[in-house]
């Protein structure tokens, strides 16, 4: 066989076992614990923040404005796919974001709430 | 002779396959902010009724007498195409072309003490975020698209840990937008000038 053609088919052989495809997935922040059934404790003008850190647990983050505070939770989940082919590559990532935010006063009640479970992200 | 040109032609083609490559990134951060189910003209709306059309903000901070409220969407396309020896074992020469591209959605809203909302502000855009050429003879230095400060995760996870920094940064820790005490900021902020320039 031809010295040049077997290089060839060798080179062709060596790319076709290169290619693969790659899954990948990230998370961070805290556990999501804010589904409905937990929810549905939270009553504003009479839930406590020490109740609401007993159900939640420990927030990604605390903010106060005087006597105020809020309680932050986030969780956020990266995914992706991708094709590797050498001479064309492809990665497709998708972040979303399951989150909670609790406003309470300066008696520690909560007075505003919010909360997040980004469907698309668990599917 | 016919055998000869089809061998030197599968050579050329497979060189060809083995030293250039097109890589395609796409990044998508949450999801689309939807401004208009928030009512522009009605000074009665509360951080309760927000919170039930638009759900938790990804980006909150207190401000003066009141909070900051932020929800985003970002959409980034980053394409690079390559030629290089680097496959040959030889990192002598490249020619790259990289391009990326937006999109972001960004909504602010403003309340007073009292919960009220006292403004708001909504920006959609979408347009180029860099990109370039560039023929690297003797080693591939430059990186022609980075688009890593767009894609990071949100600070909140890096709250606890922003009072530890080293000390420019913990003694700025209080004007930090992503400590939740002085505002917010959009993601690629630069921070030559502002509340993180000392840093």
């Amino acid at each position: 066989m031809n010295k040049h053609l077997m290089v060839g088919m060798i080179a062709c052989l060596f790319a076709a076992l290169s290619t693969g495809c790659a899954q990948y997935e990230n998370k961070r922040g805290v556990e999501v614990t804010w589904q409905d059934d937990v929810t549905r404790h939270l009553v504003p003008g009479e839930t406590s923040r020490k109740d609401v850190l007993k159900l939640l647990g420990p927030p990604s983050q605390v903010i106060s404005l005087e006597e105020e505070t809020v309680l932050y939770y986030l969780f956020e989940r990266s995914r992706g796919n991708g094709v590797i082919l050498i001479l064309y590559n492809r990665m497709e990532i998708e972040t979303h974001y399951d989150r909670a935010i609790l406003f309470f006063d300066a008696n520690d009640v909560l007075t505003d709430y919010a909360t997040k479970i980004d469907e698309a992200a668990q599917a | 002779m016919k055998r000869r040109r089809l061998s030197s032609l599968t050579t050329v083609l497979t060189l060809a396959l083995l030293l250039s490559a097109c890589t395609q990134w796409r990044y998508e951060l949450g999801t689309r902010v939807s401004p208009d189910l928030l009512p522009e003209d009605d000074p009665d709306i509360t951080l309760t009724q927000v919170l039930a059309k638009l759900g938790p903000p990804l980006r909150m901070s207190a401000a003066g007498e009141g909070y900051v409220l932020a929800w985003e969407f970002w959409k980034i396309r980053e394409d690079t195409f390559g030629l290089s020896l680097g496959a040959m074992g030889a990192d002598l020469f490249s020619v790259d072309w990289g391009n990326a591209h937006m999109h972001g959605e960004f909504l602010l809203v403003t309340f007073n003490r009292q919960h009220q909302m006292t403004g708001r502000a909504f920006a959609r855009w979408s347009n180029k975020a860099g990109g370039g050429q560039a023929i690297q003879p003797l080693v591939g230095l430059v990186s022609l698209v980075d688009v890593e400060d767009m894609v990071d995760i949100l600070p909140q996870h890096k709250w606890g840990a922003g009072l530890l920094r080293p000390l420019p940064q913990a003694i700025n820790a209080q004007s930090r937008p992503d400590m939740g005490q002085s505002g917010v900021e959009r993601r690629g902020t630069p921070n030559g000038v502002g509340q993180r320039s000392l840093e």
